[in-house]
């Protein structure tokens, strides 16, 4: 307790100049598809300059973005600096991010490959490549290090299968009840979907949080940043902000792009 | 020599002359007058105006030297700057009044140059027609001005007819016509007057257009013009309607505008968003926009049947309050004038959005997000706990951050929000530490945070 006392003393010296920047949520894929950052908190969102053009698919977990331009699979750092970037077919991309960014994965589903960012570069991820043949692949997940999850759309079900990342073995499949598509499972293991008065979150302990929204007839989900959802209307091209944080849910708007 | 060139100059002007003929022109076709001519009957205090042309029939220039009119009844009322050369083919006109003050016939003599012409009027008794209210007899084709009315509405005119003659007198024909009026309306032809007796009428003006308005009120042979302007009804009054009116900062809100009454017609207008900081020193906060379109200006349409404009179709525009406190001022500007109202941001306590701990390598870091809408955030104050919630110590941890956030507002473009990274170096075992408690204070208030757990 002393060696405690002691090391807190050395804190309040250490503590005297704290660091302070502009608060980040997140990033989008504009309308545009280029990839923007978004700055501000839960009701003050202020969009930065386009760090990247040309995007597909993006998401971005607090400490890594990942992105799929028509060429490539890309990731770079918060100021979008690239990290490593890898030749890929065109199409988008699904993405999963660990909490903390690594590991992370990219589906592309038009050719049925996995990749897994591992810090410092892309490998393939072999697996099973019939599993998903006649299935369409909605978003995949990272629910912890050693596997990768799959929210896919069999019939008129949908399946959450685990993939182990070291033998490319499913290890799990289950369907999940009373959600349809579009959905988007996050890293923390959270559906979110929509019914017919807004949107869900269903929590891992199978909890639901539901938000009224009049949500558009066709949208898409992505993961924007940590504990923040990005929802683009197709019709418009307008886009929200979900906050998916316990305690804290809720819909923003975000201000749109051609301002 | 100098004798042939006189004659030459004396005889031109007649050659000249000689060339000229004299017409009647009724607006499309030219009829050769000579001799007699009738300009036919008017009612005394009428004018009937008569076109004359005089055409150069032959190959060289003319000159158009004389006219002259002598009669009573009749007068010259316009024609050209005399003389007046005439290209061959070419013509001049001139007009001629015919205005009698009584019944019978007019005689004149008007000469053309060389061509004597006899005009002759027939002046024929009629039923005066005279405004209400008015004793002014209306001479044929006097215009008869309604004004302006809006669309939809209708106006009265009402007009007398009198015999002023002596006999008996019919009106047999009475009539309007033209779109947007109406009448005769109390009296329908025929009209028996004996004399001194009147009769009323009335025409009503009828817009069913904003568009000016024309039309003739026909009474036997003499023709009245009337005249009115249609006018689209005005916009409703307008008023701006805040879906909340909670002054704070970080609140995603709507506007809308509302109208009074169902609109008739359509129209288009602006509705601007200003913000005035109230924190010294600051010009703006970019946070403070609507979330689509234009930032700080959007477009308002409002069509037939409307209660609200439109905002891109929508009946509201979404905006953000930013995170400085100040007023927020909209401004509507329609053509039916222009509407202000105002948010007013207060000065609030720091507020926090995050708040979260985690252990490093030899320190810990307490990071936190949130807003200061009042720019002055100083004092901080940590607080650390241990599993049991017991207060390690030192205790409360005060760190003046004055300096460090002031730099900081003065240059983000983010408003009041910040993000915080507070690390603090530990030499022990970081791992006894369970949670800390965030004091923030501004000149607003205090603000805390208790027992954000430590996180891995």
């Amino acid at each position: 307790m002393k060696r405690l006392i002691f090391a807190l003393t050395l804190v309040t010296a250490a503590c005297a100049q704290p660091a302070l920047a502009p608060p980040q949520v997140g990033f989008i894929q504009d309308s545009e598809n280029a990839l923007r950052p978004v700055f501000g908190i839960a009701g003050n969102f202020i969009l930065g300059d386009a760090i990247s053009q040309g995007i597909t698919s993006s998401a971005y977990s607090g400490s890594l973005v990942l992105l799929k331009t028509d060429s490539a699979i890309v990731a770079t750092d918060v100021q979008g600096q690239v990290l490593q970037s890898m030749d890929a077919p065109p199409g988008p991309a699904l993405f999963a991010l660990y909490k903390d960014g690594s590991p992370a994965f990219a589906y592309l589903e038009s050719v049925n490959l996995l990749f897994e960012w591992c810090g410092s570069g892309f490998q393939m991820v072999r697996f099973d490549g019939n599993l998903f043949l006649a299935d369409s692949v909605l978003s995949i997940f990272a629910p912890d290090a050693l596997h990768v999850g799959f929210l896919v759309r069999r019939g008129g079900d949908l399946l959450d299968v685990r993939i182990a990342v070291d033998s490319g073995e499913s290890d799990s499949q289950a369907t999940i009840n009373g959600v349809t598509a579009p959905a988007l499972i996050l890293a923390s293991g959270d559906i979110v979907y929509a019914d017919a008065d807004g949107l869900v979150i269903r929590r891992a302990d199978a909890s639901e949080v539901h938000l009224n929204a009049q949500l558009p007839s066709g949208f898409s989900l992505a993961q924007m940043g940590a504990g923040w959802v990005a929802l683009t209307d197709f019709g418009s091209g307008a886009q929200f902000a979900v906050r998916v944080t316990p305690g804290r849910e809720g819909i923003y708007t975000l201000p749109g792009v051609n301002q | 020599m100098k004798s042939r060139l006189l004659l030459a100059t004396f005889f031109l002007p007649l050659c000249a002359m000689a060339q000229i003929q004299v017409f009647q022109f009724n607006g499309t076709t030219e009829t050769p007058v000579s001799g007699l001519f009738n300009v036919g009957s008017a009612t005394p205090g009428d004018t009937l105006n008569t076109r004359f042309r005089v055409r150069n029939t032959g190959a060289g220039p003319a000159t158009f030297q004389t006219l002259s009119l002598a009669g009573s009844g009749f007068r010259i009322s316009s024609q050209p700057s005399l003389p007046y050369i005439i290209a061959p083919g070419s013509e001049a006109e001139f007009r001629v009044d015919f205005a009698p003050t009584s019944t019978g016939t007019y005689t004149a003599f008007m000469l053309v140059n060389t061509i004597n012409i006899t005009l002759q009027g027939n002046a024929v008794p009629a039923a005066t027609l005279m405004l209400e209210g008015s004793k002014t007899p209306l001479a044929a084709g006097a215009v008869i001005d309604f004004g302006p009315l809006v669309r939809g509405g209708s106006k009265l005119q009402g007009f007398m007819l009198l015999n002023a003659g002596s006999t008996n007198m019919t009106v047999t024909s009475l009539a309007v016509s033209g779109t947007g009026f109406r009448g005769p309306i109390g009296l329908t032809a025929p009209v028996q007057l004996t004399p001194g007796q009147t009769a009323s009428f009335q025409v009503a003006f009828e817009p069913q257009t904003g568009q000016p308005a024309q039309g003739t009120l026909t009474v036997d042979n003499r023709s009245f013009n009337l005249t009115g302007l249609g006018l689209d009804p005005p916009l409703p009054s307008a008023s701006i309607t805040l879906a909340s009116t909670l002054g704070a900062s970080a609140q995603q809100n709507s506007v809308s505008v509302s109208l009074a009454s169902v609109s008739q017609v359509s129209g288009s207008g602006t509705l601007t968003l200003q913000f005035r900081p109230s924190v010294p020193g600051v010009s703006d906060d970019p946070a403070v926009q609507f979330l689509s379109g234009p930032k700080r200006n959007a477009s308002v349409t409002i069509s037939p049947g409307d209660s609200g404009a439109k905002f891109n179709g929508q009946s509201s525009i979404a905006f953000q309050t930013g995170s400085t406190a100040g007023t927020i001022t909209f401004t509507l500007t329609l053509p039916s004038g222009t509407q202000q109202t105002s948010l007013t941001i207060q000065p609030s306590p720091i507020h926090l959005d995050t708040a979260s701990s985690v252990r490093e390598l030899g320190e810990l870091d307490v990071s936190l997000t949130g807003f200061d809408n009042t720019y002055t955030a100083a004092q901080l104050s940590f607080t650390f706990y241990d599993a049991k919630g017991a207060v390690l110590q030192p205790g409360a941890i005060p760190v003046n951050a004055a300096t460090p956030f002031q730099q900081y507002f003065a240059s983000t473009q983010a408003g009041g929000t910040f993000a915080l990274l507070a690390k603090f170096p530990v030499s022990g075992d970081t791992s006894q530490i369970a949670s800390v408690d965030v004091q923030i204070t501004n000149t607003a208030g205090v603000t805390t945070v208790q027992k954000i757990p430590i996180g891995n």
